[in-house]
């Protein structure tokens, strides 16, 4: 097998936390708020179900071919030829992901906090930084996962604590004014970050307890629900009505922190969760592109193309979008229900799970036939 | 200026060959095939940007390519 390192199933759901929630955290609010007005909060509780069949189709097509990942079985289920061309368009969509993830990444700390640092270095050392955990293997990126958990949740709860003065219930009320239609169409917007957990179909075959992983999966799935939630909740009682004018509201909400005068300016503490959570996104799905490349070419050791494969999803984050202009154009498009994630994550697997239970199907109908 | 960028991305791309080519076993030919490939694309696709700096991006691409099939599927119903 391509990748030795094992990790358990409890690593694996936090990577995947981490990997839906890095961006999330920040964006997500002033997303959706556009159709959901004060009901963001209950937004995620209505894409949740989406994570959750991507989690399962994964997971029933790990059950199918159990050592392979979906580059791998996307061949058996299809026959070499078409299978090797749905793994092309998979890593194409992967890699146009990864590069707009890491675009985000740069024009934030760009934005809010290096703004006279030229972008490239700021996306390079990040690529970089990645490369160096994803040359590590599996088990490295894992572990750096499971390390940054606790930071994350204690900072998380310190700003929620400190925003606490700050909030006033009224501004989430009415819920639910015009019934739940505005919630639903603003978890359309969510699906994007749910789809992404379509993903563990890389990681499914490294567990050392492979029976857990549909249920660490669900689990993280309701972990990162929930957390949306509680984030959504802030950031409304917070800022009520003019949630979207923020691009990132819990960012703008940390900055307005200020208890007795000298606990202020504590925007670093989201930039240091952000960061952390950023990093491991951006290797989880690195990780995925290079095994990706490496089992579509049938190499045997998927370590050699580590730095080629991070140079070139550099490239293309720094081009992917021009100026923010454009990328507001793309986000727009996403959250109308048009996404990358959704077809990578969900629609792939799905149409490959039909076409493994309709031959399996079949065979079984043969072996019958030829039985009686 | 871009004569400077095409400059230090050839040196980055001379330094992942330097790095990155004894490290693969001399036996592994598929592996080196696919490593220079790789590079190669890479430092062509960032020369094409440095000498375009306008050209488009996959992510538009793929935007544009999930817009027209959106519309065929709409159109279907």
């Amino acid at each position: 097998m391509i990748e030795k390192g094992k990790i358990s199933a409890l690593q694996m759901g936090i990577m995947m936390y981490h990997a839906i929630i890095a961006t999330g955290i920040l964006f997500i609010p002033s997303t959706v708020y556009e159709a959901a007005k004060q009901d963001i909060w209950i937004s995620p509780i209505w894409a949740c179900p989406l994570g959750l069949l991507s989690v399962y189709i994964a997971y029933k097509l790990h059950k199918l071919y159990p050592n392979h990942t979906i580059i791998q079985y996307s061949e058996h289920i299809l026959g070499t030829f078409l299978g090797k061309v749905l793994g092309l368009v998979l890593l194409l969509l992967l890699y146009t992901s990864v590069s707009v993830m890491i675009w985000q990444y740069g024009e934030f700390v760009v934005s809010e906090f290096l703004p006279h640092t030229p972008k490239f270095v700021i996306i390079g050392m990040m690529v970089l930084l990645c490369a160096f955990a994803v040359h590590g293997g599996l088990e490295v990126i894992g572990r750096l996962a499971e390390m940054v958990v606790p930071v994350f949740f204690l900072l998380f709860l310190i700003i929620i604590i400190l925003l606490l003065p700050d909030i006033e219930i009224k501004r989430m009320l009415p819920v639910m004014e015009n019934g739940m239609m505005p919630s639903v169409k603003g978890s359309v917007a969510l699906y994007t970050w749910f789809a992404q957990f379509g993903i563990i179909y890389f990681f499914l075959p490294f567990l050392t307890n492979r029976e857990k992983g549909m249920k660490s999966g669900m689990f993280s799935v309701l972990v990162v629900t929930l957390t949306l939630m509680f984030t959504n909740i802030i950031v409304i009682l917070v800022f009520g009505s003019v949630t979207e004018n923020f691009n990132a509201p819990l960012m703008s909400a940390t900055r307005y922190i200020s208890i007795a005068e000298f606990l202020s300016h504590l925007e670093a503490l989201v930039m240091a969760i952000w960061l952390a959570g950023t990093f491991i996104k951006i290797c989880v799905f690195y990780y995925a592109v290079v095994l990706g490349t490496a089992q579509w070419l049938n190499l045997s050791n998927y370590r050699s193309l580590v730095l080629p494969v991070g140079f070139l999803i550099g490239v293309f984050a720094m081009q992917a979008f021009l100026n923010s202009a454009e990328a507001a154009e793309h986000f727009r498009l996403v959250s109308q229900g048009l996404m990358d994630t959704l077809v990578y994550g969900t629609m792939i697997p799905m149409f490959l799970f039909f076409v493994a239970y309709i031959r399996k199907l079949r065979i079984f109908k043969q072996r019958g036939e030829r039985e009686r | 200026m871009k004569g400077v960028y095409i400059v230090s991305i050839t040196a980055v791309v001379m330094w992942m060959f330097i790095y990155q080519w004894p490290k693969i076993e001399s036996t592994k030919v598929k592996e080196k095939i696919a490593f220079a490939t790789l590079t190669i694309i890479g430092w062509v696709v960032s020369i094409i940007y440095i000498i375009f700096p306008n050209a488009t991006s996959p992510a538009k691409i793929v935007d544009f390519i999930l817009i027209q099939l959106k519309n065929i599927i709409l159109a279907l119903f």
